[in-house]
């Protein structure tokens, strides 16, 4: 019962920070707050089992994310801004509520988190439980499946980090990094 | 549920719930310095209840991602600190 | 309120001197350990790359790139990637499959699990050259001309080279 107060107190804390990042004038304050954001994630990663994902929220939350968006708005520039929080515009607000609503409405239909019956556990993934660590002598079942069984998605991936650094070469229209 | 696990996880509610009151100072703080500190106690706190939640779990291997928070909330707090300094530049 | 000239802190430079090599190493033990605890190229990576970001900004931008220049950035990026494609495509020469690490235990006896880990190196090597080079990119802007923040850097007194 107590891990469900947990994500409760989490769940508030990622949705004041996300609702205060999109509403400061501020920019600098709004990275702050994002930079809160983004530790309260960490978190409930943490409380659904999934060390994985916390670890990566961790380190490109804390580590990479807000000196990068920090370094972007040094170019930017900053203004002096009067009054902390933006002013609401009544109609894209009432949009995205009835967009969230009715997303909201789909939610049920989804099946529960940890039904052994899911699509999700249903097909290849008991497979990987069953053999991973006899196939492949990896502990930790995510990184067997990340370089082992699903290794060419992960080479994609790479080559978009890669892709990543060309492309904005190209776009800036240089050849030296520096 | 043991007493103890009870006790943890309380321990971890009630800092997550903490976190929230920070996020007022991170909000209206009239200055970036108390952004920053709140921003640290939001942190400080996600490594507490990342190593209690390591403990009611019993998986050593959360206690990594704590680690990991330890050793960057101070590049968080060092990058949003030069940054905010007057340097006779844009910011 | 009378503004001061910016003067780098004593505390800052002298922390980030003391901190960074375990940084690197808590990375390059994420990095390696992917197989046995949380963790891998990916994360591994980004904490090794967060190691750079906290010396170029204790430091100054400009010092660290002289400290370590462009080249590095290229080779880790190119680097890893052949790495990644060379343990892909070896195996095909082995009679095997695409990305199949059992041609290798075969040939050498070495469990399926080192050259797993390989891999993770490999992509520890892309990510942290990806991200210091967007890092240099972000900091140099549209104009390479144009000085970045921070382009004076503080100048320690001594042990600067260290």
């Amino acid at each position: 019962m107590s891990v469900a107060g947990l994500e409760f107190a989490l769940i508030i804390l990622i949705l004041v920070s996300a609702v205060i990042t999109a509403m400061l004038r501020d920019t600098l304050a709004s990275i702050i707050v994002f930079g809160a954001y983004s530790l309260g994630m960490a978190m409930l990663w943490v409380v659904f089992r999934a060390p994985d994902v916390g670890l990566t929220e961790a380190v490109v939350g804390a580590g990479v994310m807000t000196p990068l968006l920090l370094l972007a708005i040094t170019k930017l520039g900053r203004e002096d801004v009067e009054r902390v929080f933006a002013k609401i515009r009544w109609g894209p607000l009432l949009g995205v509520s009835v967009l969230v609503v009715l997303l909201l409405l789909t939610v049920p239909a989804l099946p529960e988190v940890g039904d052994p019956d899911s699509p999700t556990n249903t097909h290849v993934a008991p497979y990987y439980i069953e053999n991973a660590y006899e196939e492949t002598g990896f502990v930790n079942i995510v990184t067997a499946i990340l370089v082992g069984y699903r290794g060419l998605d992960t080479f994609g991936e790479v080559t978009v980090v890669f892709a990543a650094l060309v492309s904005v070469l190209a776009v800036l229209r240089r050849e030296e990094l520096i | 549920m043991t007493l103890t696990t009870t006790a943890l996880m309380a321990s971890a509610i009630i800092l997550a719930a903490v976190g929230i009151i920070a996020l007022y100072r991170a909000t209206v703080g009239p200055t970036t310095q108390d952004r920053v500190v709140a921003l640290n106690v939001v942190g400080t706190h996600a490594v507490l209840v990342i190593a209690l939640l390591a403990a009611v779990f019993e998986t050593h291997e959360i206690i990594d991602i704590a680690i990991v928070y330890g050793l960057l909330n101070f590049l968080l707090a060092i990058a949003i600190a030069k940054f905010s300094m007057d340097r006779g530049e844009v910011l | 309120m009378k503004r001061r000239p910016y003067r780098e802190s004593v505390i800052v430079y002298t922390t980030v001197r003391l901190l960074a090599p375990f940084v690197l190493a808590f990375g390059l033990f994420i990095t390696l350990h992917g197989a046995t605890s949380p963790g891998g190229g990916f994360q591994g990576g980004a904490i090794m790359a967060a190691v750079f970001f906290m010396l170029a900004f204790a430091f100054g931008f400009h010092t660290t790139r002289g400290w370590m220049g462009e080249a590095p950035v290229k080779w880790l990026v190119g680097g890893g990637l052949a790495l990644f494609g060379l343990m892909a495509l070896a195996s095909l020469a082995l009679e095997g499959s695409f990305l199949d690490y059992h041609p290798y235990e075969a040939l050498t006896g070495i469990g399926v699990k080192y050259w797993g880990e390989i891999v993770e190196v490999a992509i520890g090597l892309v990510v942290s050259g990806g991200l210091v080079g967007l890092f240099f990119l972000v900091w140099g802007g549209m104009d390479p001309e144009e000085p970045g923040p921070g382009s004076e850097g503080p100048v320690p007194e001594e042990g600067e080279a260290s």
